[in-house]
């Protein structure tokens, strides 16, 4: 059995190995970076290290979505460096990375294995960043695809 | 064989050679500059260095290092005792052998496989030419049990000559040295301090016959010289008195009859022994002793090897210490508790951290000298190579800077460096064609200015023709014959930093490699640096490098736009200008599409922050305070310039084009050479700021360089002056063609202004009637009384230097009205008369009644109706019609030119 942590965006409920999180914390004081691509929400200061936010809605292939008050940053163990680097960590605590989410779940404990492919009528954007799909008493979990979803472009 | 010691102890070994290696270079070089007269300090340090080495490589049982070293000893100790001559070709042979030594410590464990023998050959030619040889004794060794020293009779001899006793000490590798904290160089070194250790090894043979050899403590043993007696020698060594031992001479020469049959040197030596110590030993004993207290005081200063990731962490530590103390003070100063005695320890933490950043910034301090040290071998190796003769001259070693800059700044020295010596520096012959001294120079200077680190490298060589480097670049394309046109001489000269551009005519070995100085200036920028060159035909070239002092904590302003706040490094800061909203149409204009500041005769080229990322601009509403915004396209729209209507003047009242909250903060940045204007809206503090990578994901973005957290915890983005610029467009040539023209425009304005101008006196003669005569057309005014006046015929007179002078009144040559008859007091215009110097006796005087002033007018002369000779015209000056006259026009009208009118 595997455990997920889960969180909302819109009205989908997404999944993420709990092992590749880091902390959950509340949204605080987001500085955007100018000219970076739509999808880099901007940087915030963790305990004095600088995490660099994605807005999970926009990578995803929708509007970003305001910050409200359940709004919350999933802050990832990988750094987007090593992820790219074939998951060799280089131990790099450099290259922080968060995904900002509308809403926080519980933790869903499920077998990964059952995950089916995810269903045909996504979008592209989906798609790519989509690993599977777990049917859980909660409804549907969408599985993310850390590795695409750190990877640049 | 080297299993036997421990890993760490090895690579200790290796890092302290090494840096024996490095501070002997410029030893050597002193050696081979001063020849004879070097000092023996020098020779001696050279000596040492090279001595622990040997004597460490004896105890690891390196043997190609040991034989290499112990060569290069024989070879120094011919010239320590004045036997051998320093000629270049024993320096060529001992710099070679150096560079074995690198290579060998470069990979101990494979040092053997180093190939050495023939810089071994070449320096065993030099001792045989000395008669001398050595390293005969070392075949022997594996034939016995008991190991012997090698020993060399020149050593032995030396060292009894100066009276001492030899020593036969054993060290217990663990017990004696690595117990007691030190490592096997330390305790060499250290042996070194009291006496001359002639021979050191393991005996690994004797260990080899015991069964558990890796549990004994290894012996290590010494041949130990000194003046010391045994006691002492023993304490000196830091060793139990039973292991050390003296040797009599005569003991030595059983073993070394017993170790090589045939072997004469060491009976040589113990006959000699009786005939020479007293002869030499008072003169070199002092030379001794001077050693010793080096070495302690050298001692005294103690060192620790420390990992440089380690003090990175630390160095990253301290900035966040550094972070957290702001964020402490700020929460403190804004909150509104008053707990008793807070404020003094806030100021204690406030100190102690500074200070602690201070130190650890120091810890990563390395002096520049580290750098410029190589700089004499490199030039030493090149003049002989190139046959020509140079000299470098270093100042400012000890200037410090951070580590990782010491590191990246290597290779652009030393490709100046090599510049210098390749083109810069001529021949001999042709420096002596040239009258200059047939040695060059090159001037290596370090020193501090203003926050930051300047290096100048001059060389007194052929300096850069700046025409032929535009030729150049033109023939390559980099710059067109239009540009080439406008440029000046400077510009011209600093197309080298260009990419691509290669000045050398042939390529040689040494450089002109096509990769040129635009790397020395890429590098030098990426360090957030700037480099400068100057040069004067036939004289020398100043190249300059401007560098911060460390990369990781950056002084910085901290800029507004909108809502976001932003890092600017103060090294791209040149300056800040401020134009008021009133200013705005006079001194921000558009050229060619461009936003274009006016910054004393130049043109900058205006950026406004929030448009180049492209972010919302807002104003201030003057009646209401609300940020609202902005809409308008360019500052140069200028709606206002239109005739207001009547029924807009309500609406344009308190206009925010000239409400002070439209005035604009304008920061002038450098990049490169290049400088321009950043519109920002607000200004802060100038803040130290710990820079932090960003992530890949937006290092695409190119107007950042990091970003940073300030003290209240926010993060903020540092920009980056150049990428800004980039993503701007800016058009720096285009404006500097601009700026060409109008300044051409300005010199023709001024030049017709100049002309216009002129500095006149200004007086009266009759009551009401105004005259002007140029400055430049009087010699003197002078005052005369009436009375004085002497008339001789239909001539007046006055006596002037005790000659008389002939007086003209106006009203005789011009339809003016004479002077008041009833003065008293009068003046007198005394021309110059052009190409007369003012001791010559002047032809006349012009009376007048009253000098009003003398000053500078702009006028424009109108012919006046009566004209005549002498006359220039009429103008009005102080709002009075003045007649503007030319006194020796004047003169020659009234026939008073040409001197004897008397």
């Amino acid at each position: 059995m595997s455990q997920f942590a889960t969180f909302h965006v819109g009205e989908r409920l997404f999944g993420l190995d709990i092992l590749g999180v880091r902390e959950i914390i509340r949204v605080f004081n987001i500085t955007p970076v100018p000219r970076s691509e739509p999808h880099i929400r901007g940087l915030i200061n963790l305990r004095g290290q600088i995490v660099t936010i994605l807005d999970l809605a926009v990578r995803l292939g929708h509007e970003a979505l305001p910050v409200k008050d359940s709004s919350h940053i999933v802050i990832l163990k990988h750094s987007a460096g090593a992820v790219q680097a074939n998951g060799r960590n280089q131990g790099g605590s450099q290259d922080l990375m968060g995904l900002l989410v509308d809403a926080i779940g519980d933790v869903v404990e499920a077998e990964a294995s059952l995950a089916e492919a995810p269903p045909a009528n996504l979008t592209d954007a989906e798609e790519r960043f989509l690993s599977g799909v777990l049917k859980t008493q909660e409804g549907l979990l969408v599985l993310l695809n850390l590795q695409e979803l750190l990877s640049s472009g | 064989m080297s299993s036997f010691a421990d890993e760490s102890i090895i690579s200790d070994f290796v890092a302290e050679s090494r840096e024996h290696l490095a501070t002997i270079e410029p030893d050597l070089l002193r050696m081979e500059q001063e020849g004879a007269k070097v000092s023996s300090e020098v020779i001696n340090r050279v000596f040492r260095a090279i001595h622990s080495i040997k004597g460490g490589a004896g105890f690891f049982a390196f043997d190609a290092l040991k034989r290499l070293s112990h060569a290069m000893e024989g070879v120094l100790m011919q010239v320590r005792d004045g036997k051998l001559k320093v000629a270049a070709e024993v320096m060529d042979v001992v710099f070679a052998s150096l560079d074995r030594l690198k290579a060998m410590l470069d990979d101990i464990q494979a040092s053997d496989s180093v190939p050495f023998t023939q810089e071994l050959a070449a320096l065993e030619g030099i001792l045989n030419g000395q008669g001398v040889t050595i390293g005969e004794t070392v075949k022997g060794r594996e034939k016995g049990a008991i190991r012997e020293f090698d020993l060399d009779a020149e050593s032995v001899r030396s060292a009894l000559r100066r009276g001492m006793n030899l020593f036969r000490a054993i060290a217990y590798l663990h017990r004696d040295i690595k117990d007691k904290g030190l490592t096997p160089l330390a305790f060499l070194n250290n042996a070194l301090s009291v006496g001359t250790v002639l021979d050191a090894f393991i005996d690994v043979e004797a260990i080899a016959d015991l069964e558990h050899c890796l549990d004994q403590d290894l012996p290590v043993t010494l041949l130990f010289a000194s003046v010391l007696e045994p006691d002492l020698a023993a304490l000196g060594l830091k060793l139990p008195v039973e292991q050390v031992k003296v040797m009599e001479v005569e003991a030595l020469r059983k073993e070394a009859k017993a170790k090589a049959k045939a072997q004469q040197a060491p009976t040589v030596v113990a006959m000699e022994t009786p005939a020479e110590p007293e002869v030499e030993a008072p003169a070199e004993l002092p030379a001794e002793e001077k050693t010793t207290r080096e070495v302690a005081k050298e001692a005294g200063n103690e060192t620790l090897r420390v990992r440089v990731d380690l003090l990175t962490n630390l160095m990253n530590l301290a900035g966040e210490l550094v972070l957290g103390r702001n964020q402490l003070v700020r929460a403190i100063t804004d909150s509104q508790f008053d707990i008793p005695g807070l404020g003094t320890i806030l100021q204690n933490v406030n100190q102690v951290t500074t200070e602690m950043q201070e130190g650890i910034m120091q810890t990563r301090m390395q002096p520049i000298g580290t750098v410029f040290s190589r700089f004499p071998r490199i030039i030493r190796d090149m003049s002989r190579q190139l046959e020509k003769q140079i000299d470098v001259h270093i100042e400012g070693a000890e200037v410090e800077l951070d580590k990782s800059i010491v590191e990246m700044l290597v290779d652009p020295l030393t490709h100046i460096i090599r510049n210098c010596a390749d083109h810069a520096i001529e021949s001999p012959a042709e420096r002596k064609k040239a009258r200059k001294d047939p040695t060059g120079t090159i001037h290596l200077h370090a020193f501090h200015e203003g926050g930051q680190i300047n290096i100048a490298v001059h060389d007194d060589g052929r300096g850069i023709d700046a025409k032929k480097v535009l030729a150049k670049a033109i023939a390559k394309g980099l710059v067109t014959k239009a540009q080439g046109a406008e440029m000046t001489e400077r510009e011209m000269v600093h197309l080298v930093f260009e990419p691509g551009f290669s000045m050398a005519e042939k390529v040689s070995e040494i450089s002109g490699r096509g990769v040129g100085m635009d790397v020395v200036r890429t590098n030098v920028e990426k360090l957030g640096g700037h480099v400068e060159m100057e040069t004067e035909l036939g004289m020398g070239t100043t190249v300059r490098l401007r560098l911060p002092l460390t990369l990781a904590i950056i002084p910085s302003m901290i800029v507004g736009v909108a809502e976001h706040r932003f890092a600017i490094p103060q090294v791209n800061v040149v300056e800040f200008v401020w134009v008021k909203a009133s200013e705005v149409a006079q001194r921000i204009e558009q050229v060619q599409g461009a936003l274009v500041l006016r910054l004393r005769d130049k043109l900058l080229p205006l950026v406004r922050l929030a448009d180049v990322l492209g972010l919302q601009r807002v104003f201030e509403d003057p009646a209401s305070g609300e940020q609202l915004p902005d809409r308008r396209v360019s500052l140069a729209d200028r709606r206002g310039e239109l005739p207001e209507e009547p029924d807009n003047a309500i609406a344009r009242q308190g206009d925010r084009r000239t409400d002070w909250r439209s005035d604009h903060n304008i920061i002038v940045l450098r990049v490169g050479k290049n400088h321009y204007g950043v519109i920002v809206d607000e200004l802060f503090d100038i803040e130290e700021i710990v820079v932090k990578p960003l992530s890949g994901f937006i290092q695409g973005t190119k107007c950042f360089s990091g970003a940073t957290i300030l003290g209240d915890g926010r993060v903020i983005m540092i920009l980056d002056a150049g990428g800004l610029a980039t993503v701007a467009n800016l058009h720096f040539t285009d404006l500097q063609a601009e700026e060409l023209r109008r300044a051409e425009e300005e010199k023709r304005s001024a030049a017709l202004k100049a002309a216009r101008r002129r500095s006149v006196i200004l007086f009266e003669a009759a009551t009401g009637e105004r005259f002007a005569v140029p400055q430049d057309h009087v010699l003197r005014l002078e005052r005369i009384l009436r009375t004085k006046i002497e008339l001789i015929g239909e001539r007046e007179y006055i006596e002037y230097r005790g000659e008389g002078l002939p007086l003209l009144r106006l009203d005789q040559q011009l339809e003016v009205r004479p002077l008041q008859a009833d003065l008293q007091e009068l003046f007198l215009v005394i021309p110059k008369i052009p190409g007369q110097s003012s001791t010559t006796r002047p032809p006349a005087g012009i009376l007048i009644s009253e000098i009003l002033d003398a000053l500078d007018v702009e006028v424009e002369l109108k012919p006046v109706e009566f004209q005549g000779p002498g006359l220039l015209g009429s103008a009005v000056v102080q709002g009075h019609l003045t007649l503007f006259l030319d006194p020796v026009e004047l003169l020659k009208a009234a026939g008073l030119m040409g001197g004897d009118a008397a």
